[in-house]
């Protein structure tokens, strides 16, 4: 396997606070990758950084060979990363089609076909397509979100925090889905605060604290740290 | 000398509309009713009153175009020639552009700005000249 | 009649402001744009004697480009601080329009502006014999075609993509929208919109003076695009006749005719803080009617 992406010694910084104190961490084509961190550790700064959204102060992304680091979110999906971001799913004042139709937005084909598909796979969807998403539950914004994120095409899929305030059977759904696009060929890397549920899918884990990675390791490196599993796993063992 | 005379008599019957410049002046009453008032139109083209035109009067606010809509009023001729009367049905006091449409000797529309009071109406001077009118 | 041309006009800017509601930005400097419209429009006919359907499109060109440059610096701003730089950028505009001298003698008589005496003899209506009832007819042809293509825009991923600014700019820049630049266009087009309008209010007044437009004209324009509705280019529309139709036009209210507006607009803004025809009503409209 190669990496797709590739971060190193990245620093991202609000003013004088730096979130990402040098964060090295890597996608492998392919793969679900889980990060894994406290609030506050600087995981969606670094989602926001790789997206384009921020600017990085040091440091190198590269991406599918290409070095993206402070580049604008534009060129980012155009070059095949696309963000499904934290808390910011969906337009709520526009239709669930038109929510899809954003996702394509930087495509000139023809995405008929793609949305078809995407409604076989998401057939909640299809059943509200002409709903404003503003009126959809939160599980059906966060696959609505997915699925517009997959209207690009995109060859990795930035995941943060899917699973944020959603009910446990829907969280079991989202990561169905998420093991669906795996298997279809996608590249994932996930936000996750939900371990339990993402040692489940993910093949690579990194735990981030206080802007800086702090493990890295599989599945069961990840549950046999007795640490990690105190702090995210709780006492049982996994 | 009689060249020059003759070249602007044939210049003024050339151009009669466009050399005679058409003015109006306004004189205002309050009325009983507040902010309608009896105004009296004069309409001269070239220094010389001009009878027998159709006049319309309509008003706006300087400070607010557009959205005062002074219902326009036809006036009625006067008892000298050249004069007209109309009551106007201002909204309330202060600066307006008054309207008048002429048509019938003359196609045009004048706009004369005055200030209106509790006695009447005064042409509004800025930076101490009456604007040309 | 005149309500009916003022109607007409006054839309102009009020669907100047909607389009950049629409795409998230509260100006409240449009009237600016509108006077560099009345101006440029009059000084091409009064003084170099242009037909007025090619200084009408010259207005639109200056308009467009008048609102590209102050949308340059401004727009890195948001919120309550564009709207502020926005309406300081008019008010810097309406003084320049006091500031300018720039008078012709045309028949012997000096035409052109002249300050805060104002620009009188923009006469083009009259001078190619146009009633009232033509340049009526006029006004509002050219206000069905700009409502025209404000519903082809909407309909396309254009509009689309305005909504999309509107409604969350940080998930559109996300989705590879390129904000910026996108939002220059909207600016341009907008300031093109009240410039076209502005003209066309010279020529119907003849008479323009730079306190036409002051900040009176920017707070009415952005308020009847808030009370009509947000949903629809046809939102603005009713706000307009709302104010200049019904309220101004029966007269009922008189001089108190601000007060009842300012307090429907308090109202409406608690009440429904996306105007009347607000996207949920208009969608739910779209359903029924399909």
């Amino acid at each position: 396997m190669t990496a797709l992406l590739e971060v190193r010694d990245l620093v991202t910084a609000y003013g004088k606070i730096e979130a990402l104190k040098g964060v090295n961490l890597d996608v492998q084509q392919g793969s679900i990758t889980c990060l894994l961190g406290p609030n506050g550790a600087g995981k969606t700064t670094l989602m926001m950084t790789i997206a384009g959204i921020l600017r990085p102060r040091i440091g190198s992304i590269r991406f599918a060979g290409e070095e993206i680091a402070g580049r604008p979110p534009h060129a980012i999906v155009a070059g095949g990363a696309a963000l499904v971001p934290e808390n910011r799913l969906v337009f709520p004042n526009m239709t669930v089609l038109d929510n899809l139709h954003a996702g394509a937005y930087q495509r000139k084909d023809d995405f008929a076909s793609d949305i078809e598909r995407l409604f076989t796979r998401f057939p909640r969807l299809k059943e509200r397509s002409t709903q404003l998403a503003g009126t959809l539950s939160g599980g059906e914004q966060q696959m609505l979100a997915v699925a517009r994120a997959l209207m690009s095409r995109p060859k990795l899929l930035l995941m943060d925090e899917p699973s944020l305030g959603l009910a446990p059977l829907v969280v079991e759904e989202i990561f169905r889905i998420i093991t669906q696009l795996h298997q279809d060929g996608v590249s994932i890397f996930l936000v996750e605060q939900n371990a339990h549920m993402a040692l489940k899918v993910a093949q690579h884990f990194y735990l981030m604290e206080q802007g800086k990675v702090t493990f890295s390791g599989t599945p069961g490196a990840l549950a046999e740290d007795e640490v990690i599993r105190r702090a995210y796993l709780g006492s049982a063992r996994a | 000398m009689a060249k020059a005379a003759l070249g602007l008599i044939l210049f003024f019957t050339a151009f009669p509309l466009l050399a005679q410049k058409v003015q109006g002046e306004l004189a205002c009453r309050l009325t009983k009713t507040d902010f309608v008032y009896d105004c009296m139109i004069r309409i001269s083209r070239g220094g010389q009153p001009l009878p027998g035109a159709s006049v319309t009067l309509g008003a706006d606010m300087p400070s607010m175009p557009m959205a005062h809509n002074v219902k326009p009023v036809k006036a009625t001729p006067g008892k000298a020639p050249g004069e007209y009367a109309a009551k106007l049905d201002l909204e309330m006091p202060g600066e307006w552009a008054v309207k008048l449409r002429l048509r019938g000797p003359v196609n045009d529309q004048l706009i004369l700005l005055y200030e209106f009071d509790e006695q009447g109406a005064q042409p509004v001077r800025r930076g101490g000249r009456l604007p040309r009118k | 009649m005149g309500v009916l041309t003022n109607i007409g006009l006054i839309s102009f800017v009020a669907l100047s402001a909607y389009l950049l509601i629409l795409a998230g930005e509260m100006s409240f400097g449009q009237q600016g744009f509108f006077g560099v419209g009345a101006y440029t429009a009059g000084v091409a006919t009064a003084m170099y004697g242009v037909p007025l359907p090619i200084a009408a499109l010259m207005a639109m060109g200056a308009g467009a480009a008048a609102a590209f440059l102050v949308g340059l610096p401004t727009l890195r701003l948001r919120g309550l601080y564009f709207a502020m730089a926005t309406l300081a950028a008019a008010e810097m505009l309406r003084i320049v329009f006091e500031l300018i001298h720039f008078q012709r003698e045309i028949d012997g008589e000096p035409v052109g502006p002249d300050g805060t005496q104002g620009f009188r003899g923009i006469r083009w209506v009259f001078e190619n014999g146009v009633e009232r009832e033509g340049y009526l007819a006029m006004v509002w042809g050219l206000l069905f075609v700009v409502v025209i293509l404000f519903l082809i825009v909407e309909r396309s991923k254009l509009g689309a993509t305005l909504r999309m600014l509107g409604e969350d700019p940080e998930l559109a820049r996300m989705l590879g929208i390129h904000v910026e630049r996108f939002k220059l266009g909207v600016v341009a087009t907008a300031g093109a919109l009240a410039a076209l309008g502005g003209a066309l209010y010279a020529h119907h007044n003849t008479y323009i003076e730079p306190r036409n437009f002051d900040i009176m004209l920017g707070v009415h324009s952005l308020a009847y695009a808030l009370i009509g509705g947000l949903g629809t280019v046809f939102g603005p529309l009713l706000g307009v006749l709302i104010d200049i139709g019904a309220l101004e036009g029966s007269r009922v209210f008189h001089g108190y005719r601000m007060i009842v507006f300012g307090g429907l607009v308090a109202v409406l803004l608690i009440f429904r803080p996306r105007g009347l025809l607000d996207e949920r009503v208009v969608h739910w409209l779209k359903r029924r009617l399909a």
